[in-house]
């Protein structure tokens, strides 16, 4: 805390304020900013090394324990070409003293377990690093140029985004879940609706949802083009803190956005009102009720992902599949995002019911979401809870990708055609 | 980059994603260079062979959505384009193009009034383009060759049209006139004598 919050600031805002050490942020204003965090994966580490080594060597790394690698796009590795980019990664992190997580999990959802408080500034080289808004922190993606600039000076340029805030109101009906909500929300932005803006969940619908459900619905944003995406930490963002991390951790800042605050944009949703929808092929923003689409063949489901692979997520597949089988036709896989939400699957029997059922469940990582596991080909349907549906996202340019909560998943792979889950809780 | 010069326009509509700037399967090719020559293949094949240093490209809305992947501006700049315009960019692939010292400009007002051929002046000191008049996009994709004529031809004397857009701020600017952040940060950590501020 470097100065005094002014009144009349978003969370967002105040975030970056206090991260800048001035007492006021404005839409639009340029603040250079401490990061808190930054992370890496091994889909780009390699590029941001090679800058390091070949330009900024003599200027080292700011922070190395506030710096975090981790491996989980291609785990375990695929090919020598991999495992010796892998290698660089791994030598890099030893050589400086760089916390790095080898296959322990997906980088956004380790960030979310392990490191991410209210009141931080998070920085990733990957464009879902938003996810860390689920717990009140400012949490954006950037390029591997702008990681290695955070990393060796601990400060980054941001531009402080106008805010579109989300007013939630209501429960979930059976049967509909978090993903349907973010999926309602993409299409009603469009797929640049949020473009460098921040969006801020809150409203009683939102309080009453749990921090797993959270990250579901701020993760997706970044399909929206926003910048960050946030839900201001309350009583359960601290439960959440203290489970993962002990009972003395460090809970941070839990700030909020001032009544007299102003928002570019709002928008509501009564969470009752909502039904099951999917992403149709190809992009994020194509959303029609699970209804519209009902019927459709599919060859492959998934879940999974720094979206859709948490245990809140695997309770609901699970839900759907107890006492039920996969066609076997389908292949289903199950990839539990944190080798944490691995052991509590297991723990929970769910890891029986995914077997029971004839789904494959595989290690903790991006899987079939960046498609390095179970690639689809030519002509396959895949419906997935993963983040994107662009052609050739997971396998084929010429497959096709349906995105949907974990239930309507499970559902779909039972009958091998698109089917509405609330027929199934 | 000075205003004076005009440049070709190359146009491209809207959701230009990262993965048509360079398709994944690409990526793995061991340099930009090579990689380059796959620029923009899903919806223009020869791209490559059309693009001549100096062009600009002008597009529509959310220029770059999707991946962080630093490739898709790498590969812009190392075709000789001068800048990108578009409506809107998305975020990620606007910090990487000014991080590895690719301009881009956003307007709404410019895209609509150019197509590909046209000839444009960016004025980077009064922050205005001069939209030359009278083309009709006759270099466009399907005539691509023997347009060495054309260039500038018969409008002498007709004032280009002036299309203001926003400024840029000066850091910025001095960052991708050297060539991106890393090329910045290299020269002013030289002068501080290594020294961390």
């Amino acid at each position: 805390m470097k100065g005094p919050i002014a009144l009349g600031m978003t969370i967002t805002e105040k975030l970056l304020a206090r991260a800048a050490g001035v007492p006021h942020a404005r839409p639009g204003e340029i603040l250079t900013v401490d990061v808190s965090w930054c992370m890496t994966n091994d889909a780009t580490t390699h590029i941001s090394i090679d800058m390091f080594n070949a330009r900024l060597k003599e200027r080292g790394i700011h922070a190395p324990e506030r710096t975090v690698f981790v491996i989980d796009h291609n785990v375990p590795s695929e090919s020598p070409t991999t495992t010796a980019t892998q290698n660089k990664m791994r030598a890099f992190a030893r050589e400086h003293g760089i916390p790095l997580h080898d296959g322990e999990g997906v980088c956004h959802q380790l960030i979310l377990e392990e490191y991410a408080k209210p009141g931080d500034v998070v920085f990733g080289a990957d464009s879902h690093t938003l996810t860390a808004g689920a717990v009140g922190a400012f949490a954006a993606g950037v390029g591997s140029t702008d990681f290695v600039a955070a990393m060796v000076t601990g400060q980054t340029w941001v531009m402080v985004p106008p805010t579109i805030r989300i007013d939630v109101e209501g429960t979930l009906p059976e049967g509909v879940f978090a993903k349907d909500v973010v999926l309602h929300m993409i299409g009603d932005l469009g797929a640049d609706g949020a473009t460098y803006k921040a969006i801020e969940w809150g409203g009683p619908g939102v309080q009453a949802l749990n921090t797993e459900q959270r990250a579901t619905l701020v993760n997706m944003g970044v399909e929206a083009g926003a910048k960050s995406s946030v839900v201001e930490p309350d009583e359960e963002t601290l439960r959440y803190l203290r489970e993962k991390r002990g009972a003395d951790v460090d809970t941070g800042e839990l700030l909020a956005s001032d009544p007299d605050c102003v928002y570019e944009r709002r928008l509501t949703y009564d969470l009752s009102t909502l039904e099951p929808v999917v992403a149709y092929p190809h992009n994020v923003d194509n959303i029609a009720p699970v209804t519209a689409y009902e019927g459709t063949a599919v060859t492959t489901g998934f879940v999974g992902s720094c979206n859709s692979g948490r245990i809140e997520d695997l309770r609901i597949a699970a839900g759907v599949l107890r006492g039920r089988k996969v066609l076997p036709e389908v292949k289903l896989i199950v990839a539990p995002a944190s080798k944490s939400v691995y052991m509590q699957a297991l723990k929970e029997g769910l890891m029986d019911v995914f077997l029971e059922s004839g789904a494959m469940v595989v290690n903790s990582n991006c899987s079939v979401c960046f498609g390095n596991q179970g690639a689809i080909g030519e002509g396959d349907v895949l419906i997935s809870t993963g983040t994107r549906n662009f052609p050739g996202r997971s396998g084929s340019q010429k497959g096709e990708i349906f995105l949907a909560s974990p239930a309507t998943v499970a559902a779909t792979c039972v009958g091998g055609y698109i089917t509405d889950p609330r027929e199934f809780v | 980059m000075s205003g004076a010069d005009s440049s070709r326009v190359i146009r491209l509509g809207d959701n230009i994603d990262t993965d048509i700037v360079i398709p994944t399967q690409y990526m793995t090719l061991p340099s930009v260079r090579e990689m380059a020559r796959y620029a923009f293949s899903p919806i223009w094949p020869d791209f490559a062979e059309f693009v001549r240093p100096g062009d600009i490209i002008v597009a529509g809305r959310n220029f770059g959505s999707g991946s962080s992947r630093e490739q898709a501006p790498e590969i812009i700049k190392e075709l000789g384009i001068r800048c990108v315009v578009a409506v809107s960019f998305s975020r990620l692939f606007y910090r990487n193009a000014l991080n590895n010292g690719l301009l881009v400009i956003e307007s709404s007002a410019l895209p609509p009034l150019v197509d590909t051929g046209s000839r444009v002046a960016v004025d980077l000191d009064r922050c205005v383009f001069e939209v030359e008049d009278g083309q009709d996009g006759q270099d466009g994709q399907e005539g691509q060759e023997g347009q060495e004529g054309q260039e500038g031809a018969g409008q002498e004397g007709a004032p280009p049209r002036e299309i203001p857009f926003g400024s840029i701020p000066h850091e910025l600017m001095n960052m991708v006139a050297e060539g991106g952040l890393v090329a910045y940060w290299s020269r002013v950590n030289a002068e501080a004598s290594g020294i961390a501020s």
